[in-house]
């Protein structure tokens, strides 16, 4: 009788089947370690957690590993920066390594215009090794360079700028940290003594007032985002920004200033705070130098001039300034808007100086605070060697360059004494012949440099380009003479520096594709085939180079010496610097800087600094009637895309092709509505995209995400002069149909 | 460094690559089974209990909470074990002006587990369950035959074609999960806590979607369906409606040029029998009728049939089509269609043997009839997905002029001409945006789809023109014939590509 009920389920099942092979694909299983159901398919026979590789935020992922490989993720539970939640990069962190255009082997190009052929990487670490000494041979060691990034690992970035500099003897390399970074940099180094970004996550949570400036959190960081909307004190959220952007559409309130006008408004808050003795004295004279002539500069930053040149009104800037001048807990968080500008320096710190001033600096919710963009910049700033030396430290001074060299065991002779280059002047040096070799490593200027239009023909004028990269089809892949095929994130070990100063870990967790090697690897043999491997006899693995940068580190501001190697990074859960040798043990999830008020300056006080005004670069005329804003597209879109664009789901969370947003007032004199395809013309260049009517931006601009690789056809190379951050945000255009 | 050394470390180093080493190392210690490391953040997310008699499940979304960040989709294609690109959650976006103050809203969407279920109601398989304890309408993915039908009767454009499996796959609102206490994967992914999973009545469900007629602006009328979702906190400002970011898109849409073909084909079969039929038995033409017409007519049929299974995933499966002719439009076409071919077949067959007449004549009632009711449900197919674009003055239209334009041609070609001149003269009402009732179909036309429109216009251009010289040059016809099926093929693969209908909110410049 069974046997028959069970054919006749079987024939049920035949022709209704609730079961069956197609099924299978999705059942889901418990996932054990902690996870909740999974797929079945691809369930862990082991897990372990590390930093995501694209943003600063840090978020740690908890990998899915079968037989060692990854398979699957998820957002880490335990971790104190993202607490169980990923944006949807971090989600598809894995799909960027599957994908078909990896470079798995060293590609050599005999002549510009042909084809690449593979070669071994014995080939190629002799080809490299030899075009670059001829180079430096023939036209001296300034002739070569090297462009880096904030995409790999820390000890990675400390090989390259090592072996470059004192082992290749190299003077000149900088990163596309100095695209994102560089202002933040040079304003806290002015004002704080040393780049150092004071805050913890958990000051999102714990401020009354959370100022945004120039950030646009909820789709460049989302995960921060988050951590916002855990602040339980119904915090006041301003947006500062000429766009409403989806951030501004959260906040409580959104200060839409006219483009360009941020100095402005923010000396004219300080002069407000000033005349409404809503300033902190006590901490003025306790923990700064040079209010007084700060409060002299002021004088003209009435609240008319200020209105006037912003575009906010008066009762809208005295409300601000109650706000800010309150005694509440007021943190301020800037990004690119403000990073990316031709002042930006004297901006970034006209913000430092508004938190200096009101005492809002080393107590809990409060900072002038710079948020980082990629996942490895802060790594980058300290441990590079390209703006500074090793571990914090300065090229020009004496004693720097002798610790580093008895840290190192080679001779301070090799150190260079004088700065590099910065980026622009690299490029610059290209255009004018004078460097003749460029090494670009994990990074694509073909696609983000500013004013891009002449970079291929300027590319053209090297008589060798070095392209390091984990695909072999980005734009700046594609001009390379030589390609050394590199091991992505997940394939490879070491440790990245997040925007609140913590350290996490990078693990191995997948095979890279056929010869490819982490950057760590291709840095070793390079240096081995050079000839200096004796130089990096303690350099073997990544951990090793973090015990030296340890050791580097002693003493600074940036100082590490107290961790105990990758597992107790592991361990706890990411550190932030500072952790020196005597700091008592277990200091503390969420650390911020200068609760005792001490600054890193000599005197240990903080410094305001400020300056004049400076015209705008290009401004909207006749001519070029409008101003072009370029900035973040979506959370799913990654810089110049050469990951996120291997992910088909994320593909799909971005737009299709480029888009140009425009205010109606400004459509309709253009006489065109959404959805049409318009060409956008600069003094450089036009491009065409698909036009989006809304007042999202203010009238007389036009706003362009930055990941379509013709964006920066349209945009103006200038500088901040004190970063050479270049430019972005910035420059005239019209917009014709 | 000595050559040999170089190649030793080369060696060493791509051996090392190639060693993972995260496991040894840095392998995290769970214990077995336990609580689900997120289980705390989400508790509140989901409901207690599990659904009562006449309650269900249902997704609710707070608008105002959500920032855009999109995990959600990424998290359901992650946590579900979903092919490249698939995921069952989108986001779109929802945008509004009001003398110059923009909105905008992130809005994240998946299946709404309808009371009603049109994915259900219309397939041919009853390869869809609604769960009576929980109310999730699940998708029974051995079930699919991969007939699509489900992709054009859904409102909300839920169920996706697999084309690695062909079949459709859909949201389950991680059943199994709930059935453990756990959070679906869109919900434990949102960083902001912007989805939750409610318990709600079937009754509450319907007065809620006759408040509000539609889950949100620009979407079909909710009593279609009777979606159970619940969207809060829309943004509206007093002067202006929020409206999808994507409502200028013109993408066209799926072409579905199987269905395209086996629509005429069985049109112009089913025309070619009428009046075949028309003429041969009740005398409407003195000459007398050859043969060919008929066989014509069945080869035409059955090319039909071929051309319908070859737009099914699994045509292995498509014995299963007749499951759902109690509801299903789509079952009923296909009961009717198959058998008619053969019974087309035998007709056409029967004419070359000396028979008695009555067989003839009940072979041809059989033929005519069954085509006629086959396109009869044909038409119903599109009319039941309650499109505009495909209401049944407007599909019955296109599909009775096509078989009787094309099905009369060899018999009255001018006729013919005449009724394949005024369908063209329909289609041309139809495109021009100042006129037409379906505005956006017609600046498809007259943009991304202006090719085809062109091509289709001439095509059917010539068609006319030879049919109308027909009489005078022997062959002719046959080329008029060719002209004319091509053109109204072109006119159908149109009639899919420009349908333009009510839908969840797409982003800005969507993919």
């Amino acid at each position: 009788m069974s046997l028959l009920a069970d054919k006749i389920a079987q024939l049920g099942n035949r022709i209704r089947s609730h079961t069956g092979p197609l099924t299978e694909q999705l059942v889901r299983r418990p996932g054990d370690f902690g996870l909740g159901q999974i797929p079945e398919r691809l369930a862990p026979d082991s897990t372990t957690s590390m930093t995501c590789g694209f943003c600063s935020t840090g978020c740690s992922l908890k990998i899915h590993l079968k037989d060692g490989q990854a398979t699957n993720l998820t957002p880490e539970p335990n971790y104190p920066v993202n607490t169980g939640m990923a944006c949807p990069k971090g989600w598809e962190g894995l799909a960027p390594l599957a994908a078909p255009d990896r470079a798995t082997a060293p590609l050599l190009r005999e002549k510009r215009g042909a084809n690449p052929k593979e070669i071994d990487w014995a080939a190629a670490a002799n080809h490299f090794c030899d075009r670059m000494k001829k180079t430096m041979e023939k036209h001296g060691p300034e002739s070569v360079a090297f462009l880096s990034t904030g995409q790999i690992c820390t000890e990675e970035m400390a090989y390259l700028g090592a072996f470059a500099k004192f082992g290749m003897g190299m003077l000149h390399g900088d990163g596309n940290t100095r695209q994102c970074m560089a202002t933040a940099v040079r304003a806290y180094k002015e004002s704080f003594g040393f780049d150092a970004p004071p805050y913890t996550y958990a000051d999102f949570e714990e401020s009354d007032v959370i100022v945004l400036i120039g950030s646009n959190l909820c789709i460049a960081h989302p995960i921060m985002w988050q951590r916002v909307l855990q602040n339980e004190r119904t915090p006041e959220i301003i947006v500062i920004d000429p766009r409403k952007t989806e951030t501004a559409m959260q906040a409580t309130q959104h200060v839409a200033l006219a483009p360009k006008s941020d100095l402005v408004l923010f000396y004219g808050l300080a002069q407000l705070l000033i005349e409404r003795e809503q300033i902190d004295g006590e901490f003025i004279a306790k923990h700064t130098s040079s209010f007084e002539e700060f409060r002299k500069h002021l004088k003209d930053f009435t609240p008319e001039y200020t209105s006037a040149e912003t575009g906010i009104g008066i009762e809208e800037l005295t409300q601000l300034a109650d706000l800010i001048g309150s005694g509440k807990r007021v943190s301020f968080w800037w990004t690119m808007g403000v990073n990316q500008g031709h002042e930006a320096t004297r901006t970034a710190q006209a913000i430092i100086n508004l938190a200096l001033m009101t005492g809002n600096i080393g107590k809990p919710g409060t900072g002038a605070n710079s948020i980082t963009g990629q996942c490895n910049a802060m790594g980058s700033r300290l441990f590079s060697n390209t703006t500074g030396l090793l571990g914090g430290h300065d090229f020009t001074n004496e004693g720097d360059r002798e610790k580093v060299a008895a840290v190192l065991g080679i001779e301070s002779e090799k150190i260079p004494d004088r700065n590099s280059l910065a980026y622009d002047q690299i490029i610059e040096g290209i255009c004018e012949g004078k460097i003749k070799a460029l090494w670009v490593i994990a990074t694509n200027p073909a696609h983000s440099w500013i004013g891009r239009n002449e970079f291929e023909a300027i590319l053209g004028k090297l008589d060798f380009l070095v392209v390091q990269d984990m695909y072999h089809t980005t734009e700046t892949a594609q001009h390379a003479d030589l390609l050394l095929p590199a091991a992505a994130w997940g394939e490879k070990e070491g440790t990245m520096i997040n925007s609140e100063r913590r350290i996490g870990l990078v693990k191995k967790v997948s095979r890279a594709p056929d010869q490819a090697l982490s950057d760590f690897s291709i840095f070793k043999l390079l240096a081995n085939t050079w000839g200096c491997g004796d130089m990096f006899r303690g350099w073997q693995t990544p951990e090793d180079v973090f015990k030296i940068l340890q050791k580097l580190s002693e003493g600074q501001p940036c100082d590490i010496s107290g961790i105990e190697g990758y597992d107790e990074i592991n361990h706890v859960g990411g550190i932030q610097w500072p952790f020196p040798s005597d700091l008592k043990k277990n200091p503390g999830q969420e650390r911020r800087l200068f609760e005792d008020g001490k600054f890193f300056t000599d005197d240990q006080r903080a410094r305001f600094i400020f300056a004049d005004r400076q015209p705008d670069p290009e401004a909207p005329d006749g001519t070029f009637p409008l101003r072009l804003l370029t900035g973040r597209g979506s959370s799913a879109q990654w810089h110049t895309q050469t990951r996120t664009g291997k992910s088909k789901v994320l593909r799909l969370l971005g737009p299709k092709g480029n888009h140009l947003e425009i205010h109606p007032v400004d459509a309709k004199k253009a006489g065109l509505v959404s959805g049409e395809t318009v060409r956008i013309v600069s003094r450089r260049a036009g491009i065409l995209a698909k036009a989006f009517v809304t007042s999202a931006v203010p009238i007389g601009s036009v706003f362009v995400p930055m990941h379509d690789s013709e964006t920066n056809r349209l945009t103006l190379a200038v500088f901040d002069p004190h970063s050479r951050q270049p430019s972005y945000k910035s420059c005239a255009v019209r917009v014709e149909k | 460094m000595s050559i040999e050394s170089s190649i030793n470390l080369i060696d060493e180093l791509l051996r090392e690559q190639q060693s993972l080493t995260a496991v040894e190392r840095f392998s995290q210690f769970h214990e077995k089974g336990g609580e689900p490391e997120l289980a705390n953040q989400y508790r509140d997310l989901i409901p207690l209990s599990k659904p009562g008699v006449g309650e269900q499940y249902s997704f609710e979304v707070d608008l105002e909470a959500c920032s855009g960040c999109k995990a959600c989709v990424t998290a359901c294609h992650s946590l579900n074990g979903l092919d490249e690109g698939e995921s069952w959650r989108d986001v779109g976006t929802l945008v509004s002006e009001d003398e110059g103050v923009a909105t905008q809203q992130t809005v994240t969407t998946a299946c709404h587990h309808c009371a009603d279920p049109a994915c259900a109601n219309g397939c041919p398989t009853l390869a869809y369950e609604k769960e009576a304890d929980t109310g999730v309408v699940r998708h029974l993915d051995d079930q699919c035959i991969g007939c699509q039908y489900c992709t054009l009767t859904c409102p909300y454009d839920v169920p996706k074609y697999n084309d690695r499996l062909g079949i459709v796959r859909k949201c389950d609102m991680c059943q199994s999960r709930l059935n453990e206490g756990e959070a679906p994967a869109c919900v434990q992914a949102c960083p902001n806590e912007a989805i939750k999973i409610r318990v709600v009545g079937t009754e509450e469900i319907i007065d809620r979607n006759r408040v509000n007629s539609f889950l949100l602006p620009g979407t079909a009328p909710s009593e279609i369906t009777q979606p159970s979702t619940r969207f809060v906190n829309l943004r509206k400002t007093p002067g202006a409606i929020p409206e999808p970011a994507d409502k200028e898109d013109l993408t066209p849409a799926h072409a579905h040029t199987p269905l395209a073909v086996m629509l005429v084909l069985t049109q112009a079969a089913a025309g070619i029998l009428l009046f075949d039929g028309l003429s041969r038995f009740i005398g409407m033409r003195l000459s007398p009728q050859p043969e060919w017409h008929a066989v014509l007519g069945a080869l035409l049929a059955v090319g039909g049939i071929i051309g319908a299974t070859s737009h099914l995933g699994r045509p292995l499966q498509a014995w299963r089509s007749f499951l759902g002719w109690r509801k299903s439009w789509l079952s009923r076409e296909i009961l009717i269609f198959g058998p008619w071919a053969g019974i087309s077949l035998v007709y056409a067959a029967s004419l070359y043997f000396t028979i008695p007449n009555w067989i003839h004549f009940g072979l041809a009632l059989g033929a005519i009839g069954a085509g006629l009711l086959g396109v009869f449900c044909s038409v119903m197919v599109y009319v039941f997905t309650r499109r505009p674009y495909w209401s049944f003055p407007q599909t019955s239209v296109r599909f009775g002029l096509t078989l009787l334009g094309l099905g009369c041609i060899f018999v009255f070609p001018l006729l013919a001409a005449a009724i394949l001149a005024t369908k063209i003269g329909f289609e041309i009402f139809l495109a021009i945006e100042s006129f037409s009732p379906f505005p956006k179909s017609a600046r498809r036309l007259a943009g991304p789809l202006n090719r085809v429109w062109r091509e289709r216009l001439l095509l059917g251009f010539f068609g006319v023109v030879l049919l109308l010289v027909s009489p005078t040059i022997p062959g002719l016809i046959i080329v008029g014939f060719g002209f004319s099926f091509a053109g109204e093929f072109l006119a159908r693969s149109l009639y899919f590509r420009a349908v333009d209908h009510p839908k969840m909110p797409g982003g800005v410049n969507p993919q």
